[in-house]
């Protein structure tokens, strides 16, 4: 076992993982080191670091003796030049972080154009039921079911991919058993319910009548939801929900964590949802 | 120029349930159909988990029979079965896997739509890689990622709702087909990236109610845009859907190089079906014959009303069109001078 930090911040302070979770979680992980800081987005292309930061980031993992792992997420053509910008400058100047593919084009790209980069299939290629207003209804730990992704498994295998990444869902058995050689990686404690283009945060940040919705889809953005994270209830479940950019979290409940957390290799602890 | 390019037929896709929709939805307009269909044994096994995008009840075509009849009635226009779930509970990947391999062989399905990864890697294994139609819920949306599943061979991506015309045009490669959504039925959200059910009722028509602290009236106008996206709930007073809308970007997608245009709805009734593909029929003639966006958007207000959804632009699917006065005009017309030349 081995743990990563998601901070809320880049320049955020460096704490044990057990200040990102409850104490009962907290027990009920092993003493292991903490190996890996996380950085950028998994939800959306505008808000992918510039060259300076990015650079910055890794200076401070190495400084630490940790490794650096870049996040991306769905990419359009326009994201994908930004990320192919983004690597370029850093591997010029020597860096090589892990990168969390959320697209299969990013992988594509990463495997054409930057083969030394170590690849790992982010949590979006999971596409598991992760509805809040659900309970678990899977059978309990001996009968996980690990087949699920036993396809995508091999095929990330395959095609040089490293580790596989998810979040807890409700159907525990993703990560699978641990043979396909993949590190397998748990995100917690929030889990993503729903995410999109049609975000509420560029619309409330953008003058009346431009930039909504539907017509926004086209418009850019100044990604004003940076460090943005704002509760919300609903009526349909009791679970407090968190909209960090144009994604909905919620934290996962205990027993959707524990039923993974005995799948991983690898756990990343979030501040705070971030998009 | 995109060799795609070169046959530039434009095919209206069109939803069913049964044999008897099949004549009428061909005389308005179709070109091909899909469909939804469970295998036999599947509610005795996973109960109410769905193989597809819509509730099998409501949706679905009632048994293989039934689908044979509608195959029948088809003739030589292709029929096409949703399997695009995008998960499924245990075992039932290798039961779908061996289901859609007999409709392929041996009930002249012409091809599956697919989204989960598991159950697509198994058709492939088995051989059926090019009459497999990736699912819009693959999220393909850049020109790498149409080119890694065109690499695994499916003979079809299924682009997302939520891409701008400019960027299906730098989704579009050479060397597999491309499908857009035409009209009706939207999704607030990323449908691939949606990992709620709707089984469980439909999520995103209440997001957003709880929020505070935003500016005033915002909530208000999400949710007048997620009641449009909902097809406003209703429709004209003529009998045609008042849901999101691409028919004026035909030239568009045609000049991207998209050749099947969905329409959307298995669960409507056959007048809805019926209105809907009249509409994109249309449109694809105003487009066969040179007409643009602006010719078949009036063409469009003045059969189905409704025109301050398209003046406004409310329920767009591919809202860059008209972005600013007379530049979605300009681009479209761009894009065909590069493809004629």
């Amino acid at each position: 076992m081995e743990y990563g930090l998601r901070l809320a911040t880049l320049e955020g302070a460096l704490k044990s993982p057990g200040d990102f979770c409850d104490d009962e979680l907290w027990a009920r992980c092993s003493d292991a080191p903490l190996t890996a800081l996380y950085f950028g987005s998994e939800f959306c292309q505008e808000l992918l670091p510039g060259i300076k930061e990015a650079e910055a980031f890794c200076s401070r993992c190495k400084e630490h003796d940790l490794e650096a792992v870049l996040l991306t997420p769905l990419l359009t053509h326009k994201g994908l030049a930004r990320l192919t910008r983004l690597l370029d400058g850093l591997t010029s100047k020597g860096w090589f972080p892990a990168v969390v593919f959320n697209d299969w084009g990013a992988l594509e790209l990463l495997r054409n154009s930057f083969p030394c980069i170590p690849l790992r299939m982010g949590r979006l290629m999971n596409r598991g039921l992760r509805d809040p207003r659900l309970e678990m209804r899977a059978k309990g730990p001996e009968g996980e079911n690990v087949k699920r992704g036993s396809g995508i498994r091999k095929l990330a295998s395959s095609l040089g991919v490293s580790a596989l990444e998810s979040d807890a869902d409700l159907e525990p058995g993703y990560l699978g058993a641990g043979s396909s050689g993949l590190q397998r990686t748990l995100h917690v404690p929030f889990t993503f319910a729903t995410s999109g283009r049609n975000c509420l945060e560029k619309a409330a940040a953008t003058s009346t009548g431009k930039g909504l919705f539907t017509r926004g889809l086209k418009s850019g953005c100044k990604a004003p939801c940076r460090g943005i994270c704002r509760p919300e209830l609903r009526q349909d479940t009791q679970k407090q929900m968190w909209r960090a950019g144009n994604t909905l979290f919620f934290k996962a409940p205990p027993e959707w964590i524990y039923r993974h957390l005995a799948l991983a290799d690898r756990v990343v602890f979030h501040e705070q949802a971030m998009p | 120029m995109k060799t795609g390019h070169k046959d530039r037929t434009m095919k209206i896709l069109s939803p069913l349930r049964n044999a008897s929709e099949v004549g009428p939805l061909a005389d308005a307009g179709a070109d091909e159909f899909y469909c939804g269909l469970a295998p036999p044994g599947w509610k005795q096994k996973f109960g109410a988990a769905w193989i597809n995008r819509r509730h099998p009840d409501s949706a679905g075509v009632l048994n293989e029979q039934a689908l044979l009849e509608i195959i029948a009635a088809a003739g030589s226009l292709p029929v096409h079965v949703a399997l695009n779930s995008p998960h499924y509970p245990p075992g039932a990947v290798e039961m779908l896997a061996e289901f859609g391999a007999r409709l392929l062989q041996d009930r002249g399905v012409s091809a599956l739509i697919v989204a989960d990864m598991d159950l697509l890697l198994a058709l492939i294994d088995a051989g059926h890689a090019a009459d497999l139609h990736l699912s819009s819920l693959a999220t393909v949306s850049n020109a790498s990622s149409s080119r890694f599943f065109r690499g695994l061979g499916v003979s079809r991506i299924i682009l997302p709702r939520h891409l701008t015309l400019s960027e299906i045009d730098q989704c579009v490669v050479d060397g597999v087909g491309f499908e857009a959504f035409l009209i009706n039925d939207g999704c607030v959200f990323e449908e691939g990236l949606c990992a709620t059910t709707h089984d469980a009722g439909t999520f995103c028509l209440a997001d957003g109610d709880g929020l505070k602290d935003m500016p005033p009236g915002l909530l208000e106008r999400y949710a007048f845009w997620k009641w449009t996206q909902n097809n406003c709930g209703c429709s004209t007073s003529r009998g045609f859907p008042l849901g999101p809308c691409g028919l004026c970007a035909i030239p568009g997608l045609q000049a991207a190089g998209v050749r099947s245009l969905k329409v959307v709805g298995r669960e409507a009734s056959l007048e809805r079906k019926l209105a809907s593909v009249k509409l994109a029929a249309m449109a694809r003639d105003i487009a066969r014959k040179g007409g643009r966006a602006e010719k078949i958007r009036e063409s469009t207000i003045a059969l189905r009303g409704g025109a301050s959804l398209c003046h406004e632009a409310h329920a767009c699917y591919y809202p860059d069109l008209w972005n600013s006065r007379g530049a979605g005009e300009k681009r479209v017309r761009s894009v065909q001078m590069r493809v004629i030349t």
